[in-house]
């Protein structure tokens, strides 16, 4: 390509660090050292700077798209992330800016100026992803007891949990770091009226999952409830019980970063150095909390 | 400026599509501003023009992407996920926001006090509004378990969020002295009580007199960070998300909660 004026002023960088302008439109130019003047030439495979204007590019006919990039071997486009010293006054950025921010967070601005917004990312956003429901937890029977990880002793001599009791339950069979679980709880065989309260971190909470009146009922309730972790398990809850009873949890969906954490059904495969979300900490189990239906 | 001339660094550049090829490990194009933004696309207000397979472009909402499903089929466009256009499900510790049974639990009661009898039950026909500031912000949904204890009688209870009673029922029961709870997913509005306008409520009826208790767990929301519970561990201090005001769900009109 022919360069009109000054090429000798410019240094050529490396190869495939291009520079230039945005596609459809602007985008404020370039890569490193190698100053310019405005209006200089963008050479191919070199680093162009162009001060504080943009560069534009605009279409000659409507319809047209403005700038295809194409790379057979590796990542068409690079946004280099923006500072954090341009917030907050980014925020007055023309509609459909897009950037890149110092930690990996992609935002824009919508075409009608109205709103900001950062795209998903595994990093800290969540997806529920709805499974086959399996039984985690069944206190009738020993194959339906060998997830609780924490000390049998809360359980009676029939599997019951006992009054003032709490279990923990790992779920890490069916899911890595899972951020929390969607679940049907249910009563069996009570032995008075009473509640169950499910949670995964931290202290237990004043608060009920599931309610009954009498002995002899089988209710049960949809539940809600935040991961927790507790030693080498990542994906725990905890099950307290105000009076004896049996606890049945059927699992029906995960909330995750990413579907490939799930390791019920068919999900797709982890994408290459997925960053995930710390899981929260151990459950507390205190059972000798005050009891609040 | 036209085809066949070369880009200008800092200038407005018009000609019909460029082309950038490589072919190596290293981006085709970097864009890089240590000062703003790096990219800008402009909205295209030609709504006849097709975009081709990759094509990222903005809309009211946010960032579309256009894609092809398979060889020799038309492209499709997909809108991008994102705190401006999405909510996603957020577990809470369990939190008591509603007990008519207790002073603590009336606390975040904005309308409906009076509709609690001298044993702490709701009386029939009852309308609680409660205040769920503190706890989130701009949530879409909320996760809960509603339970009826001390019940005097058959009944029902309804949890909704936005517009009027809709005519339906989260939780039922059919004789006295009963203790029973549900799995609740509704939506969260606003409401206007006295003049003071709260951002995010939800709301109660009960058609005949119960005690009513309200534990949630857990909100639709556009980001984590709009949970006060999981705020801290969705962003790191130095995050700009974590600093960012919260432009994304501006509460519409039909987002109303409406007295019955």
């Amino acid at each position: 390509m022919s360069n009109p004026k000054g090429a000798d002023r410019r240094a050529f960088l490396k190869r495939g660090g291009a520079v230039a302008a945005g596609a459809a439109v602007t985008g404020a130019v370039v890569a490193s050292p190698a100053a310019a003047d405005p209006g200089d030439a963008v050479i191919l495979g070199a680093g162009t700077s162009a001060g504080d204007a943009t560069t534009s590019l605009r279409p000659s006919e409507p319809g047209q798209q403005m700038l295809a990039l194409e790379n057979t071997e590796g990542p068409a486009l690079r946004l280099a992330p923006t500072p954090g010293s341009a917030f907050p006054a980014v925020y007055s950025s023309e509609p459909g800016t897009v950037l890149v921010d110092q930690v990996g967070d992609m935002w824009n601005r919508s075409a009608d100026g109205q709103q900001w917004g950062w795209v998903w990312s595994t990093a800290w956003a969540q997806t529920s992803v709805s499974i086959d429901p399996v039984r985690a937890l069944d206190t009738r029977t020993a194959e339906g007891r060998q997830a609780i990880v924490s000390d049998r002793s809360a359980l009676d001599s029939a599997g019951r949990l006992r009054g003032g009791q709490s279990i923990v339950v790992s779920l890490d069979a069916y899911v890595t770091a899972g951020q929390s679980v969607k679940a049907n709880l249910t009563a069996v065989d009570t032995t008075g009226g009473g509640y169950l309260t499910v949670w995964g971190s931290g202290p237990r909470p004043t608060a009920s999952s599931l309610n009954w009146w009498a002995a002899g009922q089988v209710l049960s309730a949809f539940v809600f409830v935040p991961l927790g972790a507790s030693g080498a398990f990542r994906s725990v809850v905890a099950i307290h019980a105000n009076t004896a009873t049996h606890v049945l949890l059927d699992v029906t969906s995960f909330v995750v970063a990413h579907p490939s954490q799930v390791k019920v059904g068919d999900q797709p495969p982890a994408p290459p150095g997925l960053a995930l979300r710390a899981a929260a900490g151990a459950p507390e189990i205190h059972s000798n909390q005050e009891d609040s239906e | 400026m036209s085809d066949g001339d070369p880009l200008l660094a800092g200038q407005v550049n018009t000609s019909r599509s460029t082309t950038i090829r490589s072919a190596g490990p290293e981006p085709t194009l970097t864009l890089d501003n240590d000062q703003g933004p790096a990219l800008r696309l402009v909205p295209s207000s030609d709504y006849e023009f097709t975009p081709g397979p990759g094509t990222l472009a903005p809309n009211q909402t946010g960032l579309t992407v256009t894609h092809t499903v398979g060889e020799g089929k038309p492209t499709a466009t997909t809108n991008i996920l994102s705190s401006g256009n999405g909510y996603m499900p957020v577990a809470t510790p369990p939190t008591r926001v509603l007990d008519t049974r207790t002073a603590a639990g009336r606390a975040r009661l904005i309308d409906g006090r009076g509709d609690i009898d001298s044993q702490g039950r709701a009386v029939g026909g009852a309308f609680f509004v409660i205040n769920l500031g503190g706890l989130v912000r701009s949530a879409q949904g909320l996760f809960a378990t509603v339970t009826a204890t001390k019940t005097a009688g058959s009944g029902y209870a309804t949890v909704w969020g936005t517009g009027e009673w809709p005519g339906t029922s989260t939780l039922n029961w059919w004789d006295k002295g009963q203790v029973l709870s549900n799995g609740v997913l509704s939506e969260c509005g606003w409401y206007e009580v006295n003049g003071t306008t709260y951002n995010d409520v939800v709301a109660v009826y009960v058609s005949a007199p119960a005690g009513i208790v309200l534990d949630v767990t857990g909100f639709l929301v556009p980001d984590p960070l709009y949970v006060a519970a999981t705020a801290a561990r969705s962003a790191s201090a130095v995050s700009p998300r974590a600093a960012a005001k919260a432009t994304a769900t501006s509460r519409r009109p039909e987002h109303k909660l409406v007295r019955p």
